[in-house]
């Protein structure tokens, strides 16, 4: 039966207040690092699980412990010559030079070709024609041209980067409201005004995030050319393990080079904080 | 003084096939110094292409605009222009976009100081100068708007349907305090609306456009005195002008949805 809604049907007793947040520890849980830490242990806890069974042979999974004793050997002692603090070093400079080259050669590209037609005809299909190349079908021609040395990796990182970067800075240009640029124009802004204090600062968030994306492919290019042909570095350590049949070492370099990349990844978004506060506005 | 002489504007076709678009034909209208003119017009009738032409960011297809003699050849800081939405600088602070026309002109803080926390106070956003723009309403973000128009002083006030976007008690709010405005500084304004009572509250005439391709179909002379205060548009003598406003405008109106 269906109660009518008349006065009778009230309630005489105030409804008790809804209790306030009910599932107080779930947002909390959700807000820690409790999942993430969880997920980890678990991980590392069925991969111990696994070794222990002796599914497979050591040489092929190695238990967690010995991973980490690797590591620490790694650290102290090192492989092949080197410690691994040295091959992250050299990897990392090798990554900023790189990056560092495709973002002052690409953004001020990028800006330019966004302003004018003449230069956007330009360079455009060269653009277009070095994109879809996978970066790794440099390699090779790279390290005819520059051998195995530093210059050959820098290279396959900017030509692997520059492009990304130029197309958000151009899309980051063309994006601006068209109303931004005309109130400025009202107010009597000259061309260089214009450019320096509405187009650059439009374009900012979207440069940064061809950087963001740039800095993930810039080290993949980077490992990927230590790989094939280089004498140091992540990439080398983990080819060189893998010849050698060390599993363990193995590990040890993709967790370094994992880390590594998203630590790279914080520290791009740490400056965009700090640049473009407003970003999404 | 602004004399619009025989205005054309046509857009051309977008695609292979399709014809040219007459935005505008024969529009002519001459507006004085210190008036407040509104134009109103169904949606599509070119009014804010003839906005964006007296700005300068567009330039006519046959015909003239004239500004004190002088045609006109691009945007320039004589005219300043308001648009529906803020288009506020989100990198600066209310202070800097306000400030933003003076310091395009490199002076020194010290120098426009003074008139910007004037502008703060009269705006009534004092308190908020260093707040960015997207923490602030609809109602406050349309006011730094008209503050970084005003500060330099502009002769020409362009106004695209500036508070199209706000709620309707905001609106009632932002048409008094134009009002109060305007009476103090006195710029030539162009106003465009959709909203026949904000026309007539505010103008002293009143264009109705045609439907596409727009023309003038008739310049209202607003009858009402000046200082005017909101409830004047509860009073007979305005409700009866309004409709006569209506009735030229709402064929228009008609024959537009026909169109589209």
């Amino acid at each position: 039966m269906i109660q009518s809604d008349g006065p009778s049907a009230q309630p005489l007793v105030a409804p008790a207040p809804t209790p306030a947040r009910p599932a107080k520890w779930t947002s909390w849980i959700l807000a820690g690092p409790a999942i993430p830490v969880l997920v980890l242990v678990m991980l590392v806890a069925l991969w111990q699980l696994i070794s222990s069974l002796h599914l497979f042979p050591p040489l092929i999974l190695p238990a967690p412990l010995t991973v980490l004793r690797e590591a620490g050997a790694l650290l102290q002692t090192g492989y092949g010559g080197k410690t691994l603090f040295q091959d992250v070093w050299i990897s990392a400079a090798r990554i900023a030079m790189g990056f560092v080259g495709a973002v002052l050669i690409g953004v001020p590209l990028g800006l330019l070709m966004a302003s004018s037609q003449a230069v956007f005809k330009a360079i455009d299909p060269i653009l277009q024609f070095i994109r879809p190349v996978p970066p790794l079908a440099y390699i090779p021609l790279m390290v005819v041209w520059f051998g195995i040395g530093e210059v050959s990796k820098v290279m396959v990182i900017l030509l692997g980067t520059i492009p990304i970067i130029i197309i958000n800075a151009v899309s980051g240009v063309r994006n601006i409201p068209r109303q931004r640029l005309q109130v400025a124009q009202c107010l009597g802004a000259t061309p260089y005004q214009v450019f320096r204090y509405v187009i650059l600062p439009s374009a900012l968030p979207e440069i940064f995030t061809g950087m963001r994306v740039g800095i993930g492919v810039a080290w993949t290019c980077l490992v990927a050319a230590e790989i094939i042909a280089a004498t140091a570095g992540l990439g080398w350590l983990v080819q060189e393990a893998g010849q050698a049949l060390q599993v363990g070492i193995i590990f040890v370099g993709i967790v370094a080079i994992g880390i590594l990349g998203y630590l790279m990844e914080l520290i791009i978004r740490a400056i965009e904080r700090l640049a473009v506060p407003w970003k999404g506005h | 003084m602004i004399v619009v002489e025989n205005l054309y504007k046509t857009y051309p076709p977008q695609k292979r096939g399709m014809v040219a678009t007459t935005a505008l034909q024969q529009v002519s209208m001459t507006i004085r110094d210190g008036e407040f003119v509104c134009i109103v017009g169904p949606s599509g009738c070119g009014k804010t292409t003839l906005l964006h032409m007296v700005a300068g960011f567009e330039s006519p297809s046959g015909g003239r605009i004239l500004l004190d003699g002088q045609e006109i050849q691009g945007p320039g800081a004589d005219r300043a222009v308001v648009f529906q939405q803020a288009a506020l600088y989100p990198w600066l602070s209310v202070y800097d976009n306000i400030a933003f026309g003076l310091k395009l002109k490199n002076l020194p803080r010290s120098q426009y100081d003074a008139k910007v926390r004037q502008f703060l106070k009269i705006m009534g956003l004092e308190g908020f100068e260093r707040h960015a723009p997207y923490h602030l309403s609809g109602g406050m973000q349309q006011r730094a708007a008209i503050a970084r128009a005003l500060i330099t002083q502009p002769k020409i006030l362009l106004m695209d349907e500036p508070f199209g976007a706000l709620d309707a008690q905001t609106r009632n709010d932002m048409q008094r305090f134009l009002l109060e405005l305007w009476q103090e500084l006195r710029p030539t304004v162009l106003f465009i609306t959709h909203d026949v009572e904000e026309a007539v509250l505010l103008g002293d005439r009143v264009i109705v456009m045609t439907a596409r391709p727009g023309r003038i179909a008739r310049d209202f002379e607003v009858p009402f005195p000046r200082p005017r205060a909101w409830e004047l548009s509860l009073t007979p003598e305005f409700v009866a002008f309004k409709r006569e406003v209506l009735s030229v405008l709402r064929p228009e109106v008609e024959s537009a949805q026909r169109l589209a």
